[in-house]
């Protein structure tokens, strides 16, 4: 009895303590804590309050050549300035569906909006980006989106209270991944690991056997119910349902073109095979799929030393005009 | 599970509250499940190490102290020390002297025991292995000198190897100290529950607002020295220093704090070791743990300075060397111990020869500046990746343009790495180290850490705030809460000492 009387106003000490810090981290550092670690947050309450669709795009939404473009309008902004519905983005870099329907969870039941547009990017399947080095940083930011007060969500932040795994290990997986993951093709291309070891461009100094490697780690997978960015895409799914939101998925266009000169038919047609399993899953499961997977060509993709879904402005359009037609 | 994770604040409360509710005799079964479950938690593969070792020394001790004949006391002494030296030479130094993973590579396919030892050694160096080796090995040494009767109960013996406050750290206990005081009957008491929260408040504070901070501003100059300035350089290392001070001495704090709450006292493994005047003085206060393992299980039994003056010399720099080679297989460790045993020596020879003695505050001064250099410059090799780029870090701090020799390799082996150019790279341009700490909000605990050390000089955190009065402990308590909570390095960074 004695320690509890010692104890208990200790207690209640503490806990003063934490409100006290509480108002003074609003008050600080919180703000350059969000704009450092979880800027899309900002992005998404400011956009949640005014439109009626939200947008949810990593960098391919507004990424543009400020050489080749003269359009520097994101595909976001090319629908709102086309439909009457006001549309507005939600998207910062290398961020995907396991972001994206914790900011859907977070859209209020009183929201005005009505419809969300998702960017179903088919790379994010692939173990290069599910391993990728800025998830570290991803899952750190999604500490944020807790509801809880803010210092405490600082807190669990400091205490790594998230999918916190070194990169080395991130590498370690991602490699025994790409050497032991089975793909449906005689050898020697039953492995990502032993596909990249076909020479097709010579050795590892040439930039096209570079570029090739990258397709093949990048888009040789084959999907299982066990992958993250599926269950990603599956929880989406309920939480819109839930909400009562109406839900469209834009399959993003990848460089069919440019990986089938670089490895061969065979990647394409796994590819699209993938694309249709992921089409038809969510059309089955009421979504509205809007399919640019094939949409455009070599010329429109802006990167060329790495497989991106970054795209010069006719390409930006093309994706938009698709949109738009579905929206209106 | 490491201590500043979310996973241990929620598995601690629940072990103290059931160590104090249940009855002393189920304590120990308690805390050897913990302890277990504890290191599991890291990769619950490495459990079959620790069990090894506590099996091999259990039946190791009990047969030194049975065996009449010297002879076989010491075949049963070398049966523990080659199984434990050898597990820790499997998991921390085959690796360095076979040329890494490749060379197993060749034998995949071919036997069965090869691809499991492959296997095996892929999940990395096991957590806190050279911390429970040292444990154990001077428990069988103790046993064998006659300092210390074996423990019989297994159970028993296997929570003093697997303790887990100190477990994957140290402090390196003995067994004389720590293990009756586990096994003792404790009572509840306040003072030790205060004195413990405040250990883990102020180990916290040290490891996670100031150590977590200071890793992602650094790491990137040790990565690539050459893309930095003379200044970033200098002030990178400054803060490694204080880096690796602030994540080992937090984490051995906590580790005090947490078995302080069971009413169990470790041994201080820090005392302020930057305020030291000599080398010698610096390893009295810098893990102090190992240096007096060191001392008593392998300075001693070379003979100590009980030999001729050559054979001491030699026996210093063994000592320093095998310190180093503790840390890892790298070149870059035995220069560090290296350094240090040669400055040891140098000092030692200049105050046999009468030449000079750190008395007055000058002479004392003198001392101090001079050892923080030294400590310094023996921390740049202790960072290093590798020789090379140690060498790369001094040309850069002092001025001077490496030589193409070595700037080729190091340029060859990042372009390898990256397939760009160095000069692509330097063109992107880099951050400024000296603009993120000075402008930087968190100046302000690395002030407070720095005030705080001038205060507690030789004592202990806790010992010092019991003196202030109430009003100011607890300003002191919501400042470090504060910081704790709102200021934490916020990326992703483990344990520095847990590779070793």
């Amino acid at each position: 009895m004695d320690m509890i009387k010692k104890i208990a106003p200790r207690i209640l000490m503490i806990a003063i303590i934490v409100v006290i810090s509480n108002f003074i981290y609003k008050a600080t550092t919180y703000e350059a804590d969000l704009e450092g670690s979880a800027n899309v947050l900002g992005k998404f309450e400011d956009a949640e309050s005014k439109a009626d669709v939200l947008y949810f795009s990593s960098s391919p939404n507004a990424t543009y050549s400020d050489w080749q473009d003269t359009d520097y309008r994101s595909i976001s902004q090319m629908v709102d300035d086309s439909v009457d519905l006001k549309v507005m983005s939600v998207d910062t870099g290398a961020i995907h569906a396991g972001v994206f329907k914790h900011l859907i969870h977070m859209i209020p039941s009183n929201s005005k909006v009505k419809k969300v547009i998702v960017h179903l990017n088919y790379r994010s399947f692939g173990q290069g980006w599910i391993q990728s080095e800025l998830e570290n940083a991803i899952q750190k930011e999604m500490v944020f989106y807790n509801n809880y007060p803010a210092i405490l969500n600082r807190y669990l932040q400091g205490l790594n209270a998230y999918d916190a795994v070194s990169s080395k290990e991130r590498e370690r997986i991602m490699l025994e991944s790409w050497e032991k993951e089975p793909l449906p093709f005689d050898p020697p291309r039953t492995t990502v690991k032993t596909w990249c070891a076909v020479e097709k461009w010579g050795d590892w100094t040439n930039p096209k056997r570079q570029l090739a490697d990258h397709y093949i780690k990048n888009f040789a997978f084959t999907l299982s119910e066990d992958n993250p960015r599926l269950k990603d895409y599956d929880e989406i799914v309920e939480i819109c349902k839930a909400k009562n939101l109406e839900l469209y998925f834009v399959i993003l266009p990848e460089n069919l073109e440019e990986g089938e000169a670089l490895v061969d038919a065979d990647l394409i047609s796994l590819m699209k095979d993938n694309k249709d399993q992921l089409k038809k899953r969510y059309e089955e499961k009421g979504v509205t799929v809007i399919d640019d997977f094939d949409l455009l060509n070599d010329e429109d993709f802006l990167e060329r030393t790495f497989p991106s879904e970054h795209y010069f402005e006719d390409g930006r359009k093309e994706i938009a005009k698709s949109i738009i037609k579905v929206l209106k | 599970m490491l201590f500043d994770s979310l996973e241990f604040l929620l598995f601690l409360p629940a072990v103290i509250l059931l160590y104090w509710i249940i009855p002393h005799k189920f304590r120990w079964l308690l805390l050897l499940a913990a302890s277990y479950f504890f290191y599991g938690s890291w990769k619950a593969e490495f459990l079959v190490l620790i069990m090894y070792s506590t099996i091999v020394d259990y039946i190791a001790a009990i047969q030194i102290d049975k065996a009449l004949s010297q002879f076989k006391k010491k075949a049963w002494l070398i049966v523990s020390l080659c199984s434990n030296f050898g597990v820790l030479f499997i998991f921390k130094y085959f690796n360095f002297f076979i040329g890494s993973r490749s060379f197993f590579q060749k034998f995949e396919g071919a036997h069965p025991k090869v691809e499991w030892l492959t296997s095996f050694l892929e999940y990395g160096i096991p957590v806190g292995i050279s911390f429970y080796t040292f444990q154990t090995v001077a428990y069988t040494i103790d046993v064998y000198q006659g300092k210390v009767k074996p423990e019989r109960n297994i159970g028993k013996f296997a929570l003093f190897v697997s303790y887990f406050p100190q477990l994957v750290a140290g402090p390196i206990e003995r067994f004389s100290k720590l293990h009756h005081q586990i096994f003792k009957k404790h009572t509840l008491d306040y003072d030790k529950l205060q004195k413990g929260f405040r250990l883990i408040l102020y180990g916290m504070f040290i490891k996670m607002v100031i150590a977590d901070n200071i890793a992602p501003i650094i790491d990137p100059v040790f990565d690539n020295p050459l893309l930095y300035s003379q200044g970033d350089n200098t002030i990178s290392l400054l803060l490694f220093s204080v880096q690796i001070y602030a994540d080992f001495h937090g984490y051995s704090l906590i580790a005090i704090g947490v078995a302080k709450l069971m009413g169990v006292n470790l041994m201080d493994n820090f005392r302020t070791p930057y305020f030291a005047f000599s080398i010698k003085d610096f390893w009295s206060r810098w893990h102090i743990s190992l240096s007096n393992w060191f001392r008593d299980y392998l300075y001693i039994p070379l003979g100590g300075n009980k030999v001729s003056y050559l054979r001491w010399v030699v026996n210093i720099l063994i000592v320093f060397i095998v310190s180093g080679i503790w840390h890892g297989a790298n070149f870059t460790f035995i220069i560090w111990g290296a350094i240090h045993g040669l400055m040891y020596l140098s000092e030692q020879m200049i105050v046999r020869a009468k030449i000079l003695e750190l008395k007055g505050a000058f002479l004392k001064g003198v001392g101090l500046i001079k050892t923080l250099f030294v400590i310094n410059l023996a921390w740049l090799f202790f960072r290093s990746d590798s020789v090379a780029k140690a060498y790369l870090s001094i040309c850069k701090m002092f001025g001077t343009e490496p030589t193409n020799e070595t700037y080729l390799s190091i340029r060859d082996v990042e372009h390898a790495k990256s397939h760009e150019s160095i000069e692509g790279i330097l063109s992107g341009g880099t951050f400024e180290v000296k603009t993120l700490v000075f402008d930087s909000i968190y100046l302000i605990p690395l002030l407070f850490l720095i005030g705080m050390e001038l205060l507690i000089q030789q004592k202990r955190f806790d010992g010092v705030v019991d003196k202030y009065p109430f009003w100011l402990r607890w300003i002191i308590y919501g400042l470090l809460i504060y910081l704790v909570m709102a200021m934490s390095g916020a990326d992703f960074y483990q344990f520095i000492y847990f590779q070793f």
